[in-house]
């Protein structure tokens, strides 16, 4: 289980490691998830979307552990469009950036360290945007 | 790990059982090391066989394998953790095809799904079935050798509970099979150590001279004979640190056997050793005297040496003995229990042999008077003493010269009473000339010693007087405390500490720098 802190909270570094917090969503903004996942897909991704309608739950096999958790429509499609070349380009925000980056990987927790090649940004530039007072599409450290 | 290993190991009753027949078995003793790698051996062999129970039917996981319910499934992911297969249903993911997920439960009732029949190329499909063998499995000399004196300490502990094992110089053996050594190879051994004027030889040299046991192995015949020996008040075991030689204990030196009273020190006599100087400490440790407390002074392990240099003070030189000093002790031979130590002096000059002691508790070495006579060394001579580490014998040399006439502190009468004047006598040997003393009247010297010893004359008493006596060679009237050290150890044997702590408590002396002192007033 992933504790879930505030970063004001907790002095972070280069190396603390964040997550989405999807919890975040539900208490602490009008803005619609849902609405805001289906931003991070293409046109062509969304009209895709309602053939997966029917599979409820999708299977996701974790590629190291051979692990099986269980995602839903919009999580999956997601999942997809993160394998796809240029899901993060140089034209993405940063907070869009870092949040495409945690979907990619699972909703595994990254630090700034991690997310700097992966995003081509300076580790301290990441850590600054994260670690102010305002939290950014509910991406917390969790440690 | 191997340390973890070694804590959690433990000696049991079944252990020793185990341990008893194998003694009755083999018929020869066994060492603690042997003993110990045996115990590791047996002990990782349960844990492989219990490992092995516990991985028995149970299949190394691999996505691309199928199961089936009430299957046992070892995961590589989660340290090889064992699971049972509790449920299966088809899996859902258009990407992946067709394939299953299996739900299983861990022993800790914990559940979690996993892909099964998967047909695409999975990492895990290429764990090969050895890889659920126990983790971190060393050889029984690498875990011995990782945490000796733990698992040693375990072993004694559990061994000496047992009534039928007996433990000899390190070597383990049952009582039952014991051979019975009578009287007469006891008379027998003794006259083979008296034809080596008492020794020290070994036990198989003793046994070849009384011509054997008649039955059981070399060893046990050994192990048997040393027991024999050990229990017999004649015999001495005398050998350093692993191994055992024996001597014949009315022919030891009456030096060896009783301390000289001349080396005798009362360690248990107070003083205020807080008192002492920076100055004063680090002269002691300079000095290095056997009864000073210099490791407790140093903070850390000083580095091994091979050679000592000393200055010969008078107890030394007149009871023909070396301090068996902190500095010393690390070229001398120790043992566990042993408190004398039969050992062979080489004079350096012309490589003459002589037969040595190490007399441990007491802290000196018996056996020089012979090479300081020979050499007329005088009180204050510098002498070095080294291990050949070919022989491990104890080379004993001095700044060697052709005599010269040299001024020297001779210990004269003045009525009857202690005093000191300057006189020149030929010396061949290189000394520190503030520890320098002679005497002419070695008599009168002796009672002078005795005198000192019946009396209840304090130590600050003893150094007014030498004090006094000292002084008057000195036109500033002060006298050096490594001089008033050597001179006070002629009357009673004193390390520099009690000394230190006598001059510093005591108004009559004043202290001039320099480690010179003077009597207050002069």
């Amino acid at each position: 289980m992933v504790q879930q802190k505030a970063s004001s909270f907790i002095k972070t570094t280069v190396n603390t490691r964040w997550h989405i917090d999807y919890s975040w969503w539900d208490q602490h903004t009008d803005e619609d998830l849902r609405t805001y996942l289906l931003s991070h897909l293409s046109q062509e991704q969304r009209e895709s979307l309602g053939d997966l309608s029917g599979n409820h739950l999708i299977d996701l096999v974790d590629p190291e552990t051979g692990e099986v958790t269980q995602a839903n429509d919009l999580q999956f499609a997601l999942q997809r469009a993160a394998q796809q070349p240029g899901f993060i380009s140089p034209h993405t925000s940063l907070v869009d950036g870092i949040f495409r980056a945690l979907i990619a990987n699972g909703n595994r927790p990254l630090s700034a360290n991690d997310l700097s090649p992966i995003l081509s940004r300076q580790a301290p530039v990441i850590l600054k945007t994260l670690s102010g007072t305002r939290v950014y599409k509910g991406i917390r450290p969790t440690e | 790990m191997t340390r973890s290993w070694a804590r959690g190991f433990e000696v049991s009753a079944e252990d020793v059982d185990y341990l008893q027949g194998l003694l009755l078995e083999r018929e020869i003793p066994l060492s603690l090391e042997e003993i110990a790698l045996i115990l590791i051996e047996k002990r990782l062999q349960e844990q492989q066989s219990a490992f092995q129970e516990q991985y028995q039917g149970v299949i190394t996981y691999r996505p691309a394998e199928s199961y089936e319910v009430g299957g046992r499934v070892a995961f590589p992911s989660f340290d090889f953790s064992v699971a049972e297969v509790v449920s299966l249903r088809k899996g859902n993911n258009p990407d992946l095809g067709q394939f299953q997920v299996i739900k299983v439960r861990f022993e800790d009732g914990h559940e979690r799904e996993f892909a099964a029949n998967l047909q695409y190329a999975h990492p895990l499909n290429t764990i090969p079935e050895t890889a659920n063998t126990p983790p971190s499995i060393r050889t029984p000399q690498q875990i011995l050798q990782a945490d000796r004196d733990l698992i040693f300490a375990q072993i004694t502990k559990a061994l000496q509970a047992s009534d039928d094992l007996i433990r000899l110089s390190g070597n383990w053996f049952s009582r039952t099979l014991m051979i019975d050594i009578n009287e007469g190879y006891l008379h027998l051994a003794e006259a083979v150590l008296d034809m080596y004027a008492g020794g020290a030889l070994t036990t198989p040299q003793i046994l070849k001279d009384i011509g054997g046991l008649g039955t059981g192995s070399d060893a046990l015949q050994e192990f048997c004979l040393n027991n024999a020996l050990n229990e017999d008040p004649r015999f001495d075991e005398v050998g350093p640190l692993d191994t055992v030689l024996w001597y014949l204990r009315r022919l030891e030196p009456a030096e060896v056997q009783k301390t000289p009273d001349i080396l005798h020190y009362n360690a248990a006599l107070p003083y205020d050793s807080d008192s002492l100087t920076p100055e004063q400490t680090a002269l002691e440790i300079e000095i290095d005297d056997e009864w000073s407390p210099v490791e407790e002074y140093l903070d850390e392990p000083t580095e091994a040496i091979n050679a000592v240099s000393l200055v010969l003070l008078y107890s030394h030189r007149r009871a023909g003995t070396l301090p068996l000093s902190s500095r010393m002790r690390q070229i001398l031979p120790t043992a566990r229990k042993s408190p004398r130590i039969a050992i062979t002096l080489v004079d350096a000059q012309d490589n003459e042999e002589y037969s040595g002691w190490v007399v441990r508790h007491e802290r000196y070495v018996y056996g020089l008077a012979a090479l300081y006579r020979k050499h007329k060394l005088p009180v204050g001579a510098h002498i070095t003493a080294r291990r050949d580490p070919s022989s491990d014998k104890i080379v004993v040399d001095f700044q060697a010269h052709r005599p010269r006439s040299e001024w020297v502190r001779l210990i004269v009468s003045k009525n009857g009473q202690m005093g000191f004047e300057d006189q020149k006598r030929a010396i061949g040997a290189g000394f520190d000339d503030l520890m320098i003393l002679g005497a002419d009247d070695l008599a009168f010297v002796d009672d002078l010693f005795r005198a000192h010893q019946s009396s209840n004359k304090s130590l600050s008493s003893i150094l007014r007087m030498l004090m006094g006596e000292l002084s008057r060679a000195n036109t500033q009237g002060a006298v050096h405390a490594k001089t008033l050290y050597s001179a006070l150890n002629v009357l009673r044997r004193y390390p520099p500490g009690p000394m230190f702590a006598a001059l510093n408590g005591d108004s009559e002396f004043d202290y001039v720098g320099n480690h010179y002192w003077r009597m207050s007033g002069s």
